[in-house]
């Protein structure tokens, strides 16, 4: 698309369910967007499930979806994901849908819309967690179809999730995050979990998220603030001369680092589900991620294993110097460092 | 291409003048015109006439790029022109929603359609105001099998309020006339934003050394991908190809093909 001001921009139409037109958090995301167009909708899957739709162009100009989900709230997660060591560990899809636009991103080939979705009956959600609380401590990722912290300026969802984090000891919360943000509030059973990945790739293939340097500042400023971090070297993706890109990437990161007051670090090379592959590169034609030939082991499209090796060495190899190998994960893609 | 559709001559009409639109016949009884960039189809009334016909095109052209349905609607403000951005058949209380991510210089709202006319006044609901036709939902409901929903418009203008026996083809092709001009700049405007394939220039290239490689249909498939992946990443392909050639036959052209995707991702 050449003309961009040909297009509305984001959130110039908001699609809103019937029966929460009058929810608090419906809203506060409307006084928000106050200029923003109302559509009144029967059911959220009326316009999210449409069929044959363009990913492609909706990302250039995303509709935000007000509904309530009245389906499942909490998932079991998946084998590709790292759990970290904890064996009761879920995601909770209170949002569909990022407003970043990663060329690389799987809820391209696992959604059918790029209309971003906002369940706001967060409260069935508490009330579901602590009915699952009774059967022990649970592990909770909250950014896992979306990119929470980025997502806040729309609705304020993180105070929601930090509140109940402050009530249930058990409950730990990971924020999975490519956004930057200056104020952490410390929770102990929060995780704020930061991707680092080098600028050339976050140029090339993270459209709208925040640069390497400002991701730096947060995760400095989260630590002076004494929140839990983890750092996510994951994923690591093939680009055009990677060996130099990620080797000169560790010699940025490795110094800026407060490296004693990281939580853990996981470092993984792409993977995704075979099924999404067709999304994938129709959402996102022509982009050495998305085109890359992957090869598909047991149902997971990854990087030739001695290519992924080395790039994972290089990620290792710098972290080994700074911290202790029990706290760097990299079980998601087959090999293992750290202790469980 | 960009097919619009109409129900009736009269709501055809100022189109036709305004594109300088030529007869080329008719298929079933559906009357079309056309000039290199827009064929104008007139439908019929009524939802089964719109489906029939839009199905019908479609199948024929492949190359419409963008469907819009232009055309008269009760409402309540008559001469006003509405982009529509929801639709209710009301016979079957399905809703329907094209994508509205272009600009537009148009007022929105939401279209009801049922097959019979509208005789009374009423034209808010509990989900808000709409205006009424009896052929939107069908012309969405069948375009939308062949184009994404970004690329199906309706553009309806009102001309009665419930009063169908006002609006005859002299009627509505002036009210029409009115904004043929920013209808058009606007279904332009999207056109220009619908970009060509991205795989233009790597189609070209795979059809070429498909042959040349002695190419299966898999290792078709294959040298696609590569050729894609080099491409996305600027490498050098064709010197890659070409420093293997001639191949003699299809399990050399296999070999290459190995060869080639271990240089590519080294
Ligand atoms: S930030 Fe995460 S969820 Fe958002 S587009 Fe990127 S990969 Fe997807």
């Amino acid at each position: 698309m050449s003309d961009k001001s040909l297009l509305n921009k984001p959130f110039e139409h908001i699609y809103i369910e019937e029966g929460v037109k009058d929810h608090p958090m419906t809203l506060q995301v409307l006084a928000r967007y106050e200029s923003s167009k109302r559509i009144y909708i029967r059911h959220y899957k009326d316009v999210f499930n449409r069929k044959n739709q363009n990913f492609r162009a909706q990302s250039m100009s995303r509709s935000l979806i007000l509904a309530k989900n009245t389906g499942n709230l909490i998932f079991k997660g998946s084998d590709m994901c790292q759990d970290h060591g904890n064996s009761r560990f879920y995601y909770a899809t209170s949002v569909m849908n990022c407003l970043f636009d990663c060329d690389y991103c799987f809820l391209k080939g696992m959604y059918p819309t790029a209309d971003i979705v906002i369940f706001v009956n967060l409260e069935d959600y508490a009330s579901k967690i602590r009915d699952m609380l009774q059967e022990g401590p649970m592990y909770l990722s909250i950014s896992y179809d979306t990119d929470l912290l980025a997502l806040n300026k729309v609705a304020d969802l993180l105070s929601f999730w930090t509140d109940l984090a402050l009530k249930e000891k058990d409950l730990t919360l990971e924020i999975r995050t490519k956004a930057s943000c200056d104020v952490f509030e410390p929770v102990p059973n929060i995780i704020y979990s930061f991707t680092l990945s080098p600028q050339k790739v976050i140029s090339s293939y993270e459209k709208h998220t925040a640069g390497l340097n400002s991701r730096l500042q947060s995760v400095i400023k989260a630590c002076e603030e004494g929140c839990k971090v983890r750092l996510c070297f994951d994923p690591v993706v093939y680009i055009n001369g990677w060996e130099e890109c990620y080797n000169s990437f560790m010699d940025e990161v490795i110094p800026q680092i407060p490296w004693d007051k990281i939580t853990d670090i996981s470092v993984g090379t792409f993977r995704i589900s075979k099924e999404y592959q067709k999304g994938l590169r129709s959402s996102c034609p022509m982009s050495a991620v998305t085109e890359y030939p992957y090869i598909n082991e047991g149902g997971y499209l990854k990087i030739d294993n001695e290519l992924a090796a080395g790039m994972r060495e290089i990620i290792v190899a710098g972290l080994r110097e700074v911290k202790d190998e029990k706290y760097i994960f990299c079980d998601s893609d087959g090999s293992f460092l750290g202790d469980r | 291409m960009i097919a619009i559709f109409t129900a009736m001559k009269g709501e055809a009409a100022p189109f036709i003048d305004y594109l300088g639109l030529k007869s080329c016949g008719d298929i079933s009884g559906i009357k079309l015109y056309s000039n290199e960039r827009y064929l104008l189809a007139i439908t019929g009334m009524g939802k089964i006439n719109a489906a029939c016909a839009v199905t019908r095109i479609l199948t024929l052209y492949d190359d419409i790029k963008l469907a819009v349905n232009i055309g008269t609607c009760a409402g309540e403000k008559t001469g006003q022109t509405y982009l529509i951005n929801k639709i209710t058949d009301e016979d079957s209380s399905k809703d329907y929603y094209p994508d509205m991510l272009y600009k537009s210089p148009f007022d929105e709202i939401c279209l009801h359609t049922s097959d019979s006319f509208k005789t009374d006044t009423c034209f808010e609901d509990s989900f808000g105001p709409f205006v009424y036709d009896m052929e939107g939902a069908a012309f969405f409901a069948a375009s939308s099998s062949f184009l994404s929903p970004d690329k199906v418009i309706l553009l309806k203008t009102v001309s009665d309020s419930g009063d169908p026996d006002i609006v005859t083809a002299d009627y509505c092709k002036k009210l029409l006339a009115v904004n043929a001009a920013s209808s058009i700049d606007f279904i332009e405007g999207i056109y220009s934003l619908l970009a060509e394939s991205p795989y233009k220039e790597a189609d070209i290239l795979c059809e070429e050394y498909s042959t040349k490689l002695k190419c299966s249909e898999y290792m078709r498939n294959d040298l696609k991908q590569l050729i894609r992946f080099a491409l996305s990443c600027n490498k050098d392909i064709k010197s890659l190809i070409e420093s293997h050639l001639p191949v003699k036959n299809k399990e050399e052209g296999k070999k290459v093909l190995a060869d080639v995707r271990q240089k590519l991702v080294e």
